[in-house]
């Protein structure tokens, strides 16, 4: 079975995730609970850097689409940086890139963030 | 010397004009990238000719020509479409086109363009490029016109090859969005086939839903007898529906009947279309196994506002499926699971009472006692014990407690601990009785209760004293087939505190039967649902009353099995027979 990390990283009010290898369908549910937990402890500015990700499958972006409408209510975002040419790949296929902002690095998505303020 | 030099100038223009050419040569064959071609054509004559305007269409259609790109003039303009159905087929001068003939030209007009060029290959028109006035003012000369020419038939093979290209892509992309639509189902399809556990299987389906689809709107409903339930619900918080109202019970039915994905009409008055819109649902999806829809995927709008294709369509179908599959195969799971655990439970339920019967009788002179327990495959809570008190006395008791499996085998051990607990005490029978009585309510729930019957013999004396809590009266047949019924005593145990009973003494004969026994024998049904009865053990006692004691159980167990043929046996069957010798 190919594994999954995912790491967090506070720094201010925003919540840096870093995932790591295979994030499909059997990997997904890890991923939902950090998210959820994020949610519980009402911080809703998340960066999610995608540096060490190998692959993710449909049921992976399941994951971001049941999160972001609730996180962006909350005037939260889920910002992506760091993504593989791989990766991004299936981002774009399925269209995610018209509704995510995706960033080369995580300095630049913090920034985003301090900006809006 | 004028000509010559006038000569010399053509030459360099020609040459200019040359390096012109090799230089838009160069630039087109080296992309396939259709804008950058396109604007390449434009730029180069704009610069070289000092042209205020260009645009360039291409053939979209039928005879339909949209504009792909535009030079000094308003972008607005890209993407319109116009019907050009007959043209010249070599350069020429808008404004010297007769209007009448050409009615497209009045758009070119509008916006200034002057000069056509028909992109033209094998026959056919790719497009047009269009210029507008030069700037230092002065029509398009001959020569000029040639030279866009050469342009425009340099431009008809890169434009021709960057179409091409460009269609290429776009097959790709559909072919990369149907690998990954191929994925999905493996993926999902792999981890659907590894887990029976309906909640996950929910849990996968979503994420497959709202990563695929871009959707975070979607109901799940499930059919349950004839009808769905709603089992899982994502981004609507009103949805809900209530079987007291006639038109949700009616939707929920009709939703049985859905056996295609379709998209909901904006015009439809079905009902269940009706209920579709009013909650934002879009596409409608049924999961199927075998030709019956077992469950129904709802979906709302897509977040990136594209329209559902009937491939995706396809794609959810498949998806519906799979995971419908996977659901079917986990509550056929979730059931041998319940089967299996209920006979553990039968199994327990039935060793306990095992344990608690007595396995052999005690030997009491001037007595043949015998007695059986036949217990059903339910296990129904019958119990009885024969028990030596002392030299002279025999306690016997049966009862029926209410209920069936453990929890039944397990209020039967509470009574058998009561029992022998008191049977030896120096107390009455009723008296026993009313603090076993207790006991029991203490101990139980009301709704849980015991039928008793319990009795002492005493040897010597040849009298036996008895109390009846609601137990089915024992029989006390006489030499002469005249019989007594053993009722005197009270209410069934358990239901009510502090209740008193009576007891009462008979006496026994030399030839006497008795009959102990439950209402497994006398309720026992036949196909017609038809009672055994007490009439038939009366009829069978007295008119076997000189076998032995087993025998004659044997004989009643006979007719009663007689009596059952084809009916399975549904509650425990329990005697004891006692004949004074």
């Amino acid at each position: 079975m190919n594994g999954f990390e995912v790491k967090r990283k506070d720094l201010g009010d925003v919540s840096c995730l870093y995932i790591k290898g295979f994030l499909d369908a059997h990997t997904a549910p890890v991923f939902e609970e950090e998210l959820q937990k994020l949610v519980d402890e009402k911080r809703f500015k998340i960066v999610v850097n995608f540096k060490d990700l190998c692959y993710i499958s449909s049921a992976g972006l399941g994951v971001f689409m049941g999160f972001i409408e609730d996180i962006r209510e909350n005037k939260g975002d889920i910002k992506l940086t760091n993504m593989t040419p791989k990766v991004f790949k299936v981002f774009d296929l399925l269209g995610f890139p018209s509704l995510y902002e995706i960033y080369d690095n995580e300095e630049e998505a913090i920034k985003k963030y301090n900006l809006a303020e | 010397m004028e000509k010559e030099r006038q000569q010399n100038e053509e030459i360099d223009e020609r040459l200019l004009e040359l390096t012109s050419l090799i230089e838009i040569s160069k630039t087109l064959n080296s992309t396939l990238n259709l804008k950058s071609i396109l604007d390449n054509v434009l730029r180069t004559p704009m610069g070289r000719m000092m042209i205020n305007k260009g645009i360039i269409l291409l053939e979209k259609g039928e005879r339909e020509f949209s504009v792909e790109t535009v030079k000094g003039m308003p972008r607005e303009l890209l993407g319109k479409r116009i019907t050009i159905i007959e043209h010249p087929d070599i350069p020429f001068l808008v404004d010297e086109l007769q209007e009448e003939k050409y009615e497209w030209i009045d758009f070119f007009k509008r916006f200034g363009i002057k000069l056509l060029l028909p992109i033209m290959s094998k026959n056919k028109t790719l497009g047009f490029i269009g210029f507008g006035d030069k700037i230092i003012g002065g029509k398009y000369k001959e020569r000029e016109m040639e030279f866009l020419l050469s342009i425009s038939n340099l431009a008809a093979t890169s434009i021709e090859n960057g179409i091409i290209f460009e269609e290429l892509r776009e097959v790709n992309k559909k072919l990369d969005h149907s690998i990954q639509e191929l994925n999905t189902l493996f993926d999902i399809g792999k981890e659907l086939n590894s887990t029976l556990d309906s909640g996950k299987i929910v849990k996968l389906l979503g994420y497959a839903l709202m990563g695929q689809m871009m959707v975070n709107k979607f109901a799940l409903f499930f059919e349950n007898d004839g009808t769905m339930e709603l089992n899982y619900v994502k981004g609507i918080k009103e949805l809900r529906f209530s079987t007291s109202k006639k038109n949700d019970r009616e939707f929920l039915k009709d939703l049985c009947s859905i056996d295609k994905p379709y998209i909901v009409k904006e015009d439809s008055e079905l009902l269940k279309d009706v209920y579709f819109r009013k909650y934002g649902f879009i596409a409608i999806i049924p999961m199927r196994i075998q030709d019956k829809t077992k469950g129904i995927i709802c979906l709302g709008k897509r977040v990136d506002g594209k329209n559902y294709t009937d491939d995706n369509l396809e794609f959810l179908s498949t998806l519906g499926n799979q995971a419908m599959i996977a659901l079917e195969n986990a509550r056929l799971f979730e059931e041998t699971l319940e089967k299996q655990r209920l006979e553990e439970e039968l199994a327990v339920a039935k060793q306990i009472q095992e344990q608690l019967l007595p396995k052999e009788f005690p030997d009491f002179p001037g007595f043949d006692i015998f007695a059986v327990n036949i217990s059903s495959k339910q296990v129904g809570g019958d119990y009885f014990d024969i028990i030596r008190l002392d030299k002279n006395r025999l306690a016997i008791a049966i009862a029926d407690v209410s209920g069936k499996s453990v929890p039944a085998a397990l209020l039967m051990s509470n009574l058998q601990a009561s029992l022998r607990a008191l049977a030896r005490a120096e107390i009455s029978i009723s008296d026993m009785i009313s603090r076993i009585n207790n006991m029991i309510f203490e101990n139980t729930s009301p709704d849980k209760f015991i039928t008793f019957f319990y009795g002492v013999i005493d040897g010597t004396t040849r009298k036996m004293k008895y109390c009846n809590a609601g137990h089915n009266p024992p029989f006390l047949v006489r030499k002469d087939d005249s019989h007594l019924l053993l009722d005197k005593g009270g209410l069934i145990l358990g239901i009510m505190e502090n209740l008193s009973y009576e007891e009462e003494e008979v006496r026994l004969f030399q030839g006497d039967v008795m009959l102990l026994y439950t209402d497994g024998v006398s309720e026992a049904m036949n196909v017609n649902d038809e009672e055994f009865g007490e009439q038939r053990i009366e009829e069978i006692l007295k008119k076997n009353r000189n076998l032995s004691s087993d025998k004659l159980i044997s004989k009643i167990i006979s007719a009663v099995k007689e009596h059952c043929k084809n009916v399975p046996q549904s509650d425990d069957i329990t005697m004891i027979a006692i004949k004074v010798i």
